[in-house]
């Protein structure tokens, strides 16, 4: 009896001494404590400082400040090869614990990027509808839906002619952008297929059309991205006589410039900002349950022209507001 | 009662008084202790979400003062350019542009552009100087008509981007627009105009961001003017984005103050105040997660000193426990030691509590007169015995003189008086020996001597019909043994075995030691029994119902054997029809001294074997 209560009594002493001492390294390590290690996510998309990425970029920051998320977005120029591309990838790959990229695919890249998707949370972005999802879940990818783009361009010109004062025949040129990328492909697709809907056939399709003179047999000009849409209108800035309308998709400053201006007709503005967000919000999703599949997303876009620009509802959208 | 049933389960009642005490002190202070601490937390709980609620209170009204100083700043340039430069030119003749421009560079840190439009919204000065866009249609943006309409006030829009002036490097600005009506003279005739001053949105965002940076706990600060609509929020683009909701409809209806809403699933704290002039409602947020986290740290801070607490309760309780029931268990130990010749010692309770004293004094006393009562018991039951032994005894006297008695009447009948005279003298021998002072426990040479006298009287009787030998060991002379065991036994021989053989009957009495033990032997070669009727011999009942009166000496010898020296001593009776009978006697040697038969005779036969 009296070596039990002397048990139970060492006991309590021990357990009392455990408490304290958990409590002591508790308190001391709260003020010593390093920072909660965070989340490395890194961004790698093609020629990263280019103003098509601006509302991107924003997106990728609110979400990595609300999600306590460490962002780096990789410097990057144009890509020369998509090995090129897959091999900074891997590199970056090793050093992050998640990875946004904008893919330029080839027949390799879906087994590399299933590789990568073992070690890393991967999610991809303007991807193309051909691009083999991932049946586990292990990534994903966000993008608009190029098909929608194409045929919404197609309409907007074919009805902006329609209801011009002075209705013409359709001379369509086209400059397709970067053709290495499946998501131009499509949508150069997407395009032409809605067009001959119309009954159109462009008069002539050019990855990128850099003088004025390449525009003689046109009176419209579509240009599938930013930069080539930005061009154009560099180009048909200094026509005296403007006589091409413009169309195209856009959303850097400039393109809005010369939308505002009157030198872009219409121009798609995909909803970047909300596909930055959602991209950093499901590799954040992921790296905190890992058990959940990712799932691919498509984000909305915008036809905008002159007379919506400053609407309440695309003001935030294309002018985000970046502290 | 064991130790084993002194620990006994909770559910049981025969807990101990140490775990007694210490279980009903344990509940008692921990219920106390948990009941203390909840409602120390929740008091701190109620303190805290009260200080943190003040807390945002002090820094939305501080907010809100740099927010109406900031306006007010704005209100005042307006003042400023308007009525010292606009309110006393005539634009037919002067120009204001180097004093816009003036105004424009003091203030261009928090202002994006000055304009002054005419009633028709054509542009008559700007500050920076720039390109206005073609096509626009000024008179029809609200700030303009605003202005137009109320023209006592100043009117200040939500965020927009300003859509007045080309940028040829592609920049654009949010703004939020102070727009107010004025009066410009145009060749000495009054008109009315519009003077805008276009605010750096980024100012206010700014503002509030640094507000909101401080606060680590989940709340924050946004702004909505009078309808709800969103001017400021921490989360702008993510609203705009449909991404986050805001609960900012709501605020429209909201006076300034304190109150709780519940939003998006969770219940929260806002704080409303109004910002003077327009109207605008600077509002802060508490979610309730701000609370909890800020109370994770007490909470568990709480749960520790409380773990402590209830562990040193413990700990004291064993302690207060084992002082309490210590002389209570030295006199529960005491009494279990105690037996009815060792009596409770006084130091088992003497340094006790005056309680346990008077229990130890009453226990001591009970136990005492236990004893006594214990004592007396025994006595009586010796008593007892012993007189049943006299009476068993007493029962051999008149069957043997019943029998003698008869062998003499027989012989003086016959005119045999000199035998009859010796017959008489032997009797007397016998009686001599079975008084033998009155003791029971004589030694084995008288009892051998007693039943040759027996077998003398008999051989008379019966006329030397039988013949008797006594083979007995001198050496065994000195032994006790009890008296008058041989000649039951030898007069069973007699009538039941030779009295009626044709040929001469033979008996041989015979002892002998073996071992610790003493055996005594009578053997007759009469007509024996079978084993049936030898079993029957030895038992109480058949004794008393024997139809031919053998057994009853032999019952009342193994009896009193039994009695004397215990259940494994006595008679055993081998027997076999036509061939004889063999009763052996069985008890322990013993010498015979004035001590032992002392002992022997008080009945210790626990003692003496």
């Amino acid at each position: 009896m009296k070596r039990t209560g002397r048990i139970i009594t060492g006991l309590i002493i021990a357990g009392i001494g455990v408490i304290v001492l958990t409590w002591f390294l508790t308190s001391t390590s709260t003020i010593s404590e390093p920072q909660k290690k965070r989340q490395f996510v890194t961004v790698v998309v093609s020629d990263s400082t280019d103003s098509r990425w601006v509302r991107f970029r924003a997106g990728l920051e609110k979400a990595a400040d609300d999600y306590d998320v460490s962002l780096n977005y990789a410097v990057t120029g144009k890509f020369e090869s998509p090995q090129e591309q897959m091999h900074l990838i891997s590199g970056a790959a090793s050093a992050s614990d998640g990875l946004i990229v904008q893919l330029e695919e080839s027949e390799e890249s879906e087994e590399s990027v299933r590789d990568i998707a073992r070690t890393t949370v991967l999610e991809l972005i303007d991807l193309s509808e051909t691009f083999s999802a991932s049946e586990e879940g292990s990534y994903a990818g966000i993008g608009t839906d190029s098909r929608a783009i194409g045929e919404s361009l197609a309409e907007t010109v074919q009805n902006d002619m329609a209801e011009s004062e002075v209705p013409a025949e359709l001379k369509i040129g086209i400059i397709s952008g970067n053709q290495r990328l499946a998501v131009s492909r499509e949508r150069l697709s997407a395009l032409t297929e809605a067009l001959e809907v119309f009954g159109i056939t462009p008069v002539w399709i050019a990855e990128s059309a850099e003088s004025v003179e390449s525009y003689v047999n046109v009176n419209t000009v579509i240009a599938l991205d930013n930069t080539n849409l930005e061009q154009a209108g560099d180009i048909l800035r200094t026509d005296e006589e403007p006589r091409i309308r413009l169309y195209g998709i856009g959303c850097s400053d400039k393109t809005i410039y010369y939308l505002d201006r009157g030198l872009i007709a219409a121009m798609i503005v995909p909803d970047d900002f909300r596909m930055g967000y959602l991209a950093m919000t499901e590799v954040h999703n992921r790296l905190n349950t890992p058990n959940i599949p990712m799932k691919d997303r498509q984000v909305s876009f915008e036809v905008i022209t002159k007379d919506n620009l400053y609407s309440k509802k695309h003001e935030s959208m294309l002018f985000p507001i970046i502290n | 009662m064991s130790r084993t049933q002194e620990t006994g389960t909770l559910s049981g009642r025969n807990l101990s008084i140490s775990q007694t005490i210490l279980l009903s002190f344990t509940v008692i202070t921990a219920a106390a202790t948990i009941i203390t601490g909840f409602t120390l937390y929740r008091q701190f709980a109620a303190r805290s979400r009260q200080m943190m609620t003040e807390s945002a209170e002090r820094l939305t009204e501080r907010a809100v003062v740099t927010l109406e100083d900031y306006l007010t700043d704005m209100r005042q340039l307006s003042d400023a350019m308007y009525y010292d430069v606009i309110k006393d030119r005539d634009f037919k003749t002067d120009s204001i542009d180097t004093e816009m421009n003036m105004f424009y560079e003091t203030g261009r840190d928090r202002i994006v552009s000055l304009a002054l439009y005419s009633l028709t919204g054509s542009l008559v000065s700007a500050a920076p100087s720039a390109i206005e866009k073609p096509g626009l249609d000024v008179a029809s943006e609200s700030w303009f008509s605003r202005a137009i309409n109320e023209v006592e006030n100043f009117h200040f829009s939500l965020p927009h981007v300003q859509n007045l002036f080309d940028d040829p490097n592609y920049r654009y600005y949010w703004v939020i627009s102070l727009s107010r009506a004025v009066r410009i003279t145009v060749n000495g005739v009054p008109r009315s105009g519009v003077l805008l001053v276009d605010m750096n949105y980024s100012n206010i965002v700014q503002m509030l961001d640094d507000i909101n940076a401080g606060n680590s706990t989940g709340q924050y600060m946004y702004l909505t003017d009078n309808n709800g609509n969103i001017i400021y929020h921490p989360k702008m683009m993510q609203i705009s984005a449909d991404i986050l909701n805001e609960n900012n409809e709501a605020v429209a209806a909201y006076e300034d103050g304190v109150r709780e809403e519940s939003f998006g699933g969770e219940t929260r704290v806002v704080i409303v105040d109004t910002v003077s002039y327009t109207g605008w409602k600077l509002v802060s947020v508490i979610p309730s997660s701000s609370f909890s986290l800020s109370l994770s740290q007490m909470r568990s801070f709480l749960v520790m000193v409380m773990a402590i607490m209830l562990l040193a309760i413990v700990l004291i309780n064993r302690i207060v426990a084992a002082y309490i029931s210590s002389p209570v268990r030295k006199l529960d130990d005491a009494v279990r030691n105690a037996s009815g010749e060792t009596p409770i010692p006084d130091d088992s309770f003497e340094n006790g509590s005056l309680e346990i004293q008077n229990l130890g004094k009453t226990l001591q006393n009970y136990q005492k007169r236990n004893s006594q009562l214990m004592r007396d018991i025994v006595r009586e039951q010796e008593e007892k015995r012993k007189s049943e032994l006299d009476a068993l005894q007493s029962q051999i006297n008149p069957h043997f003189l019943y029998n003698t008695l008869d062998s003499i009447v027989w012989m003086i009948e016959s005119g045999r008086d000199k035998d009859a005279t010796q017959m008489i003298t032997q009797l007397a021998n016998i009686f001599r020996i079975s008084l033998s002072k009155g003791n029971t426990i004589i030694p084995i040479e008288d009892e051998l001597r007693h039943a040759i006298n027996y077998m003398n009287i008999q051989q008379v009787r019966f006329r030397n019909a039988f013949e008797v030998k006594f083979e007995a060991d001198p050496e065994l002379s000195r032994y006790c043994t009890v008296k008058l065991i041989i000649q039951p036994i030898l007069e069973n021989a007699i009538y039941y075995g030779v009295k009626n053989m044709d040929e001469d009957g033979m008996i041989i009495v015979r002892d002998w030691k073996d071992g610790d033990d003493i055996y005594i032997s009578v053997e007759d070669n009469g007509f024996g029994m079978g084993k049936e009727e030898v079993a029957q011999l030895l038992l109480e009942d058949r004794s008393k119902a024997n139809h031919h009166g053998s057994g009853v000496g032999l019952y009342n010898v193994h009896k009193r054997i039994q009695l004397r020296f215990g259940e494994n001593y006595g008679l055993r009776i081998e027997s076999e029809p036509d061939v004889g009978t063999v009763v052996i006697i069985r008890f322990p040697a013993i010498p015979y001294t004035e001590e032992n038969r002392k002992m022997l005779e008080e009945g210790g036969k626990e003692k003496g074997v």
